[in-house]
């Protein structure tokens, strides 16, 4: 098991080099530049000054050479300073992060425990008005595109019943609000972009609940806990349930890198001060730390999260070692 | 001794998806004796394993079941699966073929044995459980039953899996026990050692045996009355202990297809045709299309179970007893 993870961390290196050169490449091959979005759309800016700002960011290089030393700078977790503000790339995504995590955190927490609910009850009553009802309800929340879910009940909730606020983490007096009321307020900012992005993976997390449920119940072990006269209790969560809930792992683990990288469009939406909108800003400003930085911590992450996935498969199913 | 178990006009139909019917088993009739072992034997799809599963009423939902089956004089028909808690495991034990998917394979042995003994007579002491579970795996003939304990299904062989099978079949100590085809999937030393075991077991723990088997070769190594089903009937009923004592055409016939290795048979023998359409209901001996034995009238009307000469029997022209 050790040397299996440790072999598996290895082979992270060269996914991730790889991913780091194409990312690379393609902002680099995008037409505009940093010098042509922030200067030369103002004809006041001379052409030295471009040169000399170039020459100042590396960007007069060979590609392969602004590569390699981005990858120096990379290899002692440097991510080097935005081109921007010219704070360091590290300290704008720790910034940012907090507010990602805690919109998907809470998202995942709520959509998987709503879809599994979902997936084993419609399975326990399949084909019934229930069942039925419930596929028609989580297929529409998958086929609505968010933005407009997101814009529809702003306009509900936050315009016409002015119950909730439309957009940000936090309210303009939040600094003058005692710690209970500072809760409370985030919270309620919270409620419509939590339940439009849980509301969206419903129908995929609680189908495939649903239909490894439904086989599980057919296996013959499930006969043979009925003929041991166990409790339905029993057979269904403990034994069904846990052997259907197994490959709902490998969904947690893809759904990490999501945590983390955020959805540019929905926190644009929100105003939501987060890691989507901070890559978001800093493509159309050809920021190019800001991006490498986002996209290869992203990229680690979804590695991390299939490596974790799976681990846990090996704790939890007995069936499976890794050598 | 009583009858511990009386099966009464009992008839299984599965509903397919378009809507056609199988009958399964048509208006069978059968009395168990306290302590009497009995083998059950068909060909595939003639009704065994429905009938293994009616006893303990857990047929699949597109079942339709009528008649009475009786465990010790109650119904087992007409209870829910909350009311049968106190019937499966505790009065019936049951085993079914391949062993490797009877046991969960996430849980270990020692999880599967002592949920069953947790579950019904309310035992949480882990001392009291462990030594329950291991002196069951020893009944069974485990010798190292503290590993096997600890272990996994998938890490035990299949004669293994199946002796823990029967380890946890017999923990709540049922008056009977159900094997439903025990031996299918496991090799011929293998089988020889699972019936030596369940004959052992019969006999001390005086149970009452079902074995529900395709070979009949099997079945006469275990118990003397020997039932044949044929299309969801019994056809023949009574102690047989060789082709001799056969009295339905039927019987003799399975009797010659066993494969006899002294005898040097080149070609294996079969029993020409098929079962009939299990979709329908004939007047008439539903053996009659593959019988050699076949007369105008078999196929005339339908018959019942009478006795020939020490066996009931279904069938116009038994070879034994009986003449026209």
């Amino acid at each position: 098991m050790k040397n299996y993870i440790i072999k598996r961390l290895l082979l992270i290196i060269p996914i991730l080099l790889g991913i780091t050169i194409i990312t690379f490449s393609i902002i680099h091959l995008t037409p505009g530049g940093f010098t042509t979005v922030n200067l030369q759309m103002d004809i006041r800016t001379s052409p030295d000054s471009i040169a000399r700002l170039k020459s100042l960011y590396g960007l007069d290089r060979p590609l392969h050479i602004q590569y390699l030393n981005w990858l120096k700078r990379f290899v002692f977790f440097d991510f080097g300073n935005s081109f921007l503000d010219g704070r360091p790339v590290l300290k704008k995504v720790a910034e940012r992060l907090p507010a990602t995590l805690l919109l998907n955190i809470s998202a995942l927490i709520l959509e998987f425990f709503i879809a599994i609910i979902i997936g084993v009850t419609s399975a326990l009553k399949r084909n019934s008005f229930y069942d039925k009802s419930m596929t028609v309800i989580t297929f529409i929340g998958y086929s609505i595109p968010s933005f407009w879910l997101a814009l529809i009940l702003m306009l509900i909730f936050g315009v016409k019943l002015d119950l909730l606020p439309i957009s940000g983490l936090k309210s303009v007096n939040f600094d003058f609000l005692s710690s209970g009321e500072k809760i409370i307020d985030i919270l309620k900012h919270l409620v419509l972009p939590v339940f439009i992005t849980a509301f969206g993976g419903l129908a995929y997390i609680s189908r495939y609940v649903k239909t490894n449920m439904i086989e599980t119940l057919s296996q013959q072990y499930i006969k043979a806990s009925y003929a041991k006269g166990l409790s339905e209790n029993i057979i269904i969560y403990k034994h069904a349930l846990k052997n259907s809930l197994l490959p709902v792992i490998t969904l947690l683990g893809l759904s990490l890198p999501g945590l983390i990288g955020g959805s540019f469009i929905f926190e644009t939406i929100f105003a939501w001060p987060g890691m989507g909108r901070l890559a978001y800003e800093s493509a159309l400003n050809f920021d190019y730390p800001v991006i490498m930085g986002v996209v290869t911590m992203a990229a680690f992450l979804t590695l991390l999260g299939n490596l974790l996935a799976d681990i846990s498969y090996a704790f939890v199913d007995p069936r499976i070692r890794y050598r | 001794m009583g009858n511990i178990i009386e099966i009464n006009d009992l008839c299984v139909n599965y509903r397919t998806q378009n809507q056609e019917k199988i009958y399964a088993l048509r208006n069978l009739k059968l009395i168990i004796k306290k302590g009497e072992t009995v083998a059950i034997v068909g060909e595939s799809g003639c009704g065994k394993s429905t009938l293994a599963i009616s006893l303990i009423n857990l047929l699949p939902e597109n079942a339709e079941v009528s008649g009475s089956i009786k465990i010790d004089g109650k119904e087992i028909l007409d209870k829910n699966n909350k009311e049968l808690q106190n019937v499966r495991g505790e009065k019936i034990g049951m085993i079914f073929q391949e062993p490797g998917a009877s046991l969960n394979p996430i849980f270990s042995i020692k999880e599967q044995i002592e949920e069953t003994i947790k579950f019904h007579k309310k035992i949480s002491d882990k001392k009291i459980l462990k030594d329950m579970s291991i002196n069951l795996l020893r009944e069974v003939g485990i010798k190292d039953a503290e590993r096997i304990y600890e272990s996994f299904p998938h890490q035990l062989s299949g004669g293994l899996q199946q002796r823990v099978m029967i380890a946890i079949a017999l923990s709540l100590s049922p008056e009977i026990l159900i094997a439903d085809e025990p031996t299918t999937s496991l090799d011929v030393t293998v089988q020889a050692q699972i019936i030596e075991l369940l004959n052992k077991l019969k006999k001390q723990r005086n149970l009452t045996t079902i074995l529900i088997t395709h070979d009949l070769h099997l079945a006469l190594e275990l118990s003397k009355r020997i039932i044949v089903i044929y299309a969801g009937e019994v056809v023949e009923d009574g102690y047989i202990k060789s082709e001799k004592d056969a009295e339905h055409p039927y019987t003799k016939a399975l009797f010659e297809i066993i494969p006899d290795v002294i005898k040097k048979r080149k070609k294996f023998k079969i029993i020409k045709g098929e079962l009939p359409d299990m979709k329908k209901i004939y007047e008439r001996c539903n053996f009659s299309d593959r019988c050699n034995f076949v007369h105008e009238k078999c196929r005339e009307i339908s018959l019942e179970l009478v006795r020939a000469d020490k066996n009931y029997v279904r069938c116009l022209f038994p070879l034994k007893g009986r003449k026209k």
